[in-house]
């Protein structure tokens, strides 16, 4: 069973075509990470995942079901399965970080108010901002900004998570700390993701990188060696909206692709 | 795309989401608190632009028209002028293109901003459809406070040219009041407080459009401002027309 997939999807906005007879296949608790320069159509698989922008041809799959022609209403139960962290982050500006974090569960109307806030400190405190609860998303910075959008996607407990570009612009320190929350929802709770960047660095820890939960409930995190090495993450490269490489990132390093060889210099 | 062809794709894309955004107040869920908030910021948020635009429209309107009036002896009239042209002409549209200039705007680089750092976008990815929860709440607010905005200003207008007659034509207040009051029909209220109703939806409506269609970053942001202004402004005072017209037609 695949979580997300692809099958010969092809889109254009206006004259210029994103995605070119695109197949994809993303397993269940699996990363796919996808490389590829500026206008490539990374944003775009991401919202047709969401069912936000629709193909031109071909059709998509979640969790087996093709979404490509559902309505809007009917798509609402799908994107309660699916979580995604937007460039920039795109909090709800009238909203305190509380309120934003908060507002998938009150959507759903599932849980009291008194659970749903145990509920977001709970995930404020694991994306270390404990303290912004009240604050205002303008009154923080870039990087936390994106840590609040990290919570708000995955606070419903979704499946799917989709992170476009989380640690562009980013200093190497909060870009280590997404990428370790990343980790940890790949390792620990099982989420099939998508991760879009043009940080190689950050993809580079993502595929090299495992979480693992202690005897005493905290997590470590491990790096591949000469016995253990990482499979549930695999890199995607585009171009010209055709996947130009796919493989692990050992097959990445020792291809003999020009255009990849050329994007990881 | 040919200018034609852009222009009926404009229209056809504002009868659907005016469509939807009615539907929207027969299906759930409803933002009552969302709508409350925005009747909270349309109708009192205005009300002193309002009370200023009617009081000195209502003065001048005085002021000019005593000088014509003069001329056939009918100065003590005025209360009549200044009030049938208030209230079914003036106190509308003036009403509507002041909350054009402010809350027409205000709601297109809202939503415009909310659409260029993917708030848009972020909303429907957590099951919210920005119709529901954005549109409908501004088109009912808009709606329902432009005739109560709109009494207002008329109200204020009658006081304006009140005070000029009284100090400056040297009027008798009663008499004011007698022609001003005397002459408004049930016909004329109605005809008063029918446009602005229209007005509202129009204003509400057309900022809502053209902030959900901003493309192009903050730069896209500020045209769809000044296009939903402008476009407003104008349907308000066509709509203005053909409404007086039907009106006319029907009452005779």
């Amino acid at each position: 069973m695949s979580a997300i997939r692809f099958e010969h999807v092809t889109k254009a906005y206006d004259d210029q075509v994103v995605l070119k007879d695109f197949n994809l296949e993303v397993q269940k608790a699996e990363t796919k990470i996808i490389l590829g320069g500026s206008g490539s159509g990374k944003t775009t698989i991401l919202k047709m995942v969401l069912g936000l922008v629709k193909p031109d041809q071909g059709r998509v799959w979640v969790h087996d079901r093709d979404i490509t022609d559902l309505s809007e209403d009917e798509l609402g139960e799908i994107r309660k399965e699916i979580g995604m962290v937007f460039q920039e982050g795109a909090l709800f500006d009238s909203m305190t970080v509380g309120e934003n974090v908060a507002y998938p569960l009150m959507e759903a109307k599932r849980q009291s108010p008194e659970e749903m806030e145990t509920t977001v400190r709970r995930l404020l405190r694991f994306v270390g901002l404990a303290n912004a609860f009240d604050k205002m998303p303008s009154e923080l910075s870039g990087g936390m900004r994106r840590r609040v959008a990290i919570a708000r996607a995955v606070v419903h407990r979704p499946s799917i998570v989709l992170y476009d570009e989380p640690t562009a612009g980013l200093d190497p320190i909060t870009s280590r700390t997404i990428c370790d929350l990343v980790i940890a929802l790949r390792d620990l709770e099982g989420v099939s993701s998508i991760f879009v960047t043009h940080d190689l660095a950050a993809a580079a820890t993502l595929a090299s990188e495992m979480a693992l939960r202690d005897a005493a409930g905290n997590v470590t995190f491990r790096s591949e060696d000469s016995d253990f090495c990482l499979a549930n993450t695999r890199f995607v490269i585009l171009k010209d909206g055709q996947i130009i490489f796919e493989g692990t990132d050992e097959s990445l390093h020792s291809t003999e692709d020009e255009y990849v060889r050329e994007f990881l210099t | 795309m040919s200018f034609i062809t852009s222009a009926i794709f404009e229209v056809q894309e504002f009868t659907l989401l005016s469509t939807r955004a009615v539907g929207n107040l027969f299906r759930k869920p409803r933002y009552v608190q969302d709508t409350l908030v925005q009747m909270d910021i349309i109708g009192v948020g205005s009300l002193l632009i309002i009370i200023l635009t009617g009081f000195f429209t209502g003065g001048v309107l005085a002021l000019q028209s005593s000088k014509s009036l003069k001329a056939f002896g009918a100065v003590h009239m005025t209360g009549q002028l200044v009030s049938l042209s208030l209230i079914k002409e003036l106190g509308p549209v003036l009403t509507a293109l002041m909350v054009a200039g402010r809350v027409g705007s205000g709601i297109a680089s809202e939503l415009g901003s909310m659409v260029v750092t993917e708030q848009i976008d972020a909303m429907r990815a957590l099951g919210t459809d920005p119709t529901k929860k954005l549109v409908t709440p501004r088109m009912l607010a808009t709606t329902t406070m432009m005739p109560l905005l709109t009494v207002v200003a008329d109200l204020l207008g009658l006081v304006g040219g009140w005070l000029v007659s009284l100090y400056s034509l040297r009027l008798n207040s009663s008499l004011y009041w007698n022609t001003a009051l005397r002459s408004l029909d049930y016909n004329n209220a109605l005809e008063g407080l029918i446009k602005p109703v229209v007005f509202g939806f129009i204003v509400g409506m057309v900022g809502c459009y053209f902030g959900l269609r901003t493309t192009g970053g903050t730069r896209g942001v500020g045209q769809s401002t000044t296009r939903s202004v402008v476009t407003a402004s104008i349907l308000v005072i066509v709509a203005d027309f053909f409404l007086s017209k039907i009106i006319l037609e029907l009452q005779y």
